[in-house]
């Protein structure tokens, strides 16, 4: 397997704050990796500086490339979409299509044309006559009809209804994704996206809490529904976190095998933002 | 050159409006002035002809008219070019500001940004729209304005019984006015590129407001070096300051009125066209030529150079406002 992106104790510091703390990351070729963190943990400058819009100290290579000194080059094999307000507004929708067709070697506005065939985006309309769910439409036909090897999507999905979010994710699961891409996700809403993910990268306060394959996550962690007889001996094997459901104990557990965890009650797949609360949580009192 | 090429139709694309609206505006506004005018001294003309056009005979008259109408439809083209390179001037201004501010601030620039562009082009692209998009929407406007202009003026002739073709056609120059603009806009390019670097360093720059930059840096190095000049007493102070003002409002007359192209604010000056032949087409083209060899201008390059480098290097980094 193939590198994408490597970083090896990339720093960032904004005057006197600390952006990214020795950030040490390796993402393989075919992954679709969620980048999951709190408001203002460091995923945003993170993604910049993959992406190339600013710069950062230590050694960084996406696809072998510096992202900040040869953005235009790395642009031709990466694509991303930073937010769904982006797409310029007085732009027609003909004419980013054209532009887009003559500005990068690798889109095909055929296959755009197509996705968009499917969608009530006109090609007359201009990008401030679409809805917020259609511009996102269109900047996913976008996206989508380039051929590129990774594609980062910071909050794709923010301010669209549920409806278009789900169609959002089926359409970059089923019409795009294939084993010779890579993806990188940030979002808040981890629930629509944690059954496509493969990694997650946990990240707070610049640093990486986390960085695992969902496999080796769910044969780590498990969620155990104790019952009220059970509960002082769940207490024992010290779950990381315990809410109470109905009447039921909900605790989550880091174990190595789930055979003694089934003595205790129902055991379940956590959900990733159930983890990322326990983990954070774990940090916090290690601190 | 396909990225290029479609940078600079993307500008197109988003400044149609300045670019080719604001010509055909004044183009309408010109052709309704020439038929209200017309309309209002029509009895005066009527008369004019009626006295004197029966005694001494149509053939007569259009000897002596030619002369007028050179100086006449000379002037009215010259006017009309003159106001045109202002009009442009301002509309370019204003667009330079916003060319490298508008799409940080509604942050389109990070679907820019997300495509294999080098800000070098992207900011070059500005700098072209500027220099040759933007006169070639103006220039094309502009002859199909004269062209309408003097059919109008054509039909006036005709209804006062007078022959257009001999009169009026013959004896204007359109082709050497056409040329002129065109080349009126290029020194207007020359001549006001420093100008245009400051204000794409001002857009690349600016958190808010590029105006406030653009406008307010240079009135406060005046106001200091004023000071400067007040506090030590120094009459040389005083008229270097004179000098360096002398300059950049040289730079500034050039870049807003090319036509009446010097290469010092206080060398012949003559307001407003029509004096010593100064409207004939090839008359303006070889002045315009001669003052290309002023100091002012490798100066002007030099400076224009170093902010749209300095551009170029924000723009790297700078993605929000």
């Amino acid at each position: 397997m193939s590198t994408i992106l490597s970083a090896q104790n990339v720093n960032k510091r904004f005057k006197k704050f600390q952006a990214l703390k020795n950030v040490n990351l390796s993402v393989q070729k075919g992954k679709i990796v969620g980048l999951i963190g709190p408001n203002g943990a460091g995923k945003t400058t993170l993604l910049k500086a993959v992406l190339g819009l600013d710069s950062c100290d230590g050694e960084l290579k996406v696809l072998g490339l510096d992202p900040f000194r040869q953005r235009a080059e790395l642009m031709r094999e990466i694509c991303f979409i930073a937010d769904v307000a982006v797409l310029p507004k007085w732009i027609k929708v003909s004419e980013v299509l054209k532009f887009t067709a003559q500005s990068h070697p690798n889109f095909s506005i055929d296959k755009a044309k197509d996705f968009l065939s499917h969608t009530k985006v006109n090609m007359s309309h201009k990008v401030k006559e679409l809805s917020k769910g259609m511009t996102a439409q269109l900047h996913l036909a976008i996206v989508m009809s380039i051929d590129a090897k990774l594609l980062v999507l910071d909050e794709p999905t923010l301010g669209l209804d549920i409806l278009f979010r789900k169609e959002f994710y089926d359409n970059l699961l089923n019409d795009y994704f294939d084993h010779e891409r890579t993806i990188i996700i940030t979002t808040h809403q981890v629930e629509e996206i944690e059954h496509i993910l493969t990694d997650v990268i946990f990240i707070r306060e610049g640093e990486i809490v986390l960085d695992a394959n969902m496999e080796e996550l769910t044969s780590q962690y498990f969620e155990v529904m104790v019952s009220a007889d059970n509960y002082q001996q769940a207490l024992s094997a010290k779950p990381l976190t315990e809410r109470k459901v109905f009447g039921k104990h909900i605790m989550l557990f880091k174990s190595d095998s789930r055979d003694y965890l089934e003595t205790l009650g129902e055991v379940q797949r956590p959900s990733v933002s159930d983890l990322f609360v326990a983990l954070m949580q774990e940090k916090e009192d290690a601190a | 050159m396909n990225t290029f090429k479609a940078l600079l139709f993307r500008e197109y694309w988003e400044h149609r409006g300045a670019f080719l609206k604001t010509p055909i505006i004044i183009g309408i506004i010109t052709a309704v002035m020439m038929i209200l005018a017309y309309l209002l001294i029509e009895n005066v003309n009527v008369k004019l002809m009626g006295g004197e056009g029966i005694e001494q005979g149509l053939e007569q008259l259009n000897l002596r008219m030619a002369e007028d109408i050179k100086v006449i439809t000379n002037t009215f083209l010259t006017g009309l070019e003159g106001l045109h390179h202002f009009v442009m001037f301002i509309v370019v201004f204003f667009f330079l500001l916003g060319s490298l501010f508008d799409d940080r601030k509604d942050l389109s620039i990070l679907f820019w940004k997300s495509l294999p562009i080098s800000d070098l082009s992207t900011v070059l692209s500005k700098l072209v729209a500027a220099i040759i998009v933007a006169p070639l929407c103006f220039w094309g406007i502009l002859i199909i304005t004269e062209l309408l202009c003097m059919i109008l003026f054509s039909l006036f002739l005709l209804i006062n019984g007078a022959n257009p073709f001999t009169l009026l056609w013959a004896n204007t120059d359109l082709i050497g006015h056409w040329l002129a603009f065109g080349m009126g806009s290029i020194i207007q390019a020359v001549w006001a590129l420093p100008i245009y670097g400051w204000l794409l360093l001002c857009s690349a720059w600016a958190k808010r407001r590029p105006f406030i930059w653009a406008v307010g840096v240079p009135a406060m190095v005046f106001m200091v070096r004023g000071w400067m000049a007040a506090f030590t007493f120094s009459g040389q102070a005083f008229i270097s300051l004179k000098d360096f003002m002398l300059s950049l409002s040289t730079i500034g007359l050039n870049s807003l009125s090319p036509y009446e192209s010097r290469a010092d604010l206080l060398e012949n000056i003559h307001i407003g066209a029509g004096n010593n032949g100064h409207t004939d087409a090839w008359v303006i083209m070889s002045s315009m030529y001669n003052n290309l060899f002023s100091i002012k201008i490798p100066y002007g390059f030099v400076f224009a150079t170093i902010c749209i480098a300095l551009a170029i290097f924000i723009r790297r980094y700078r993605n929000t406002t």
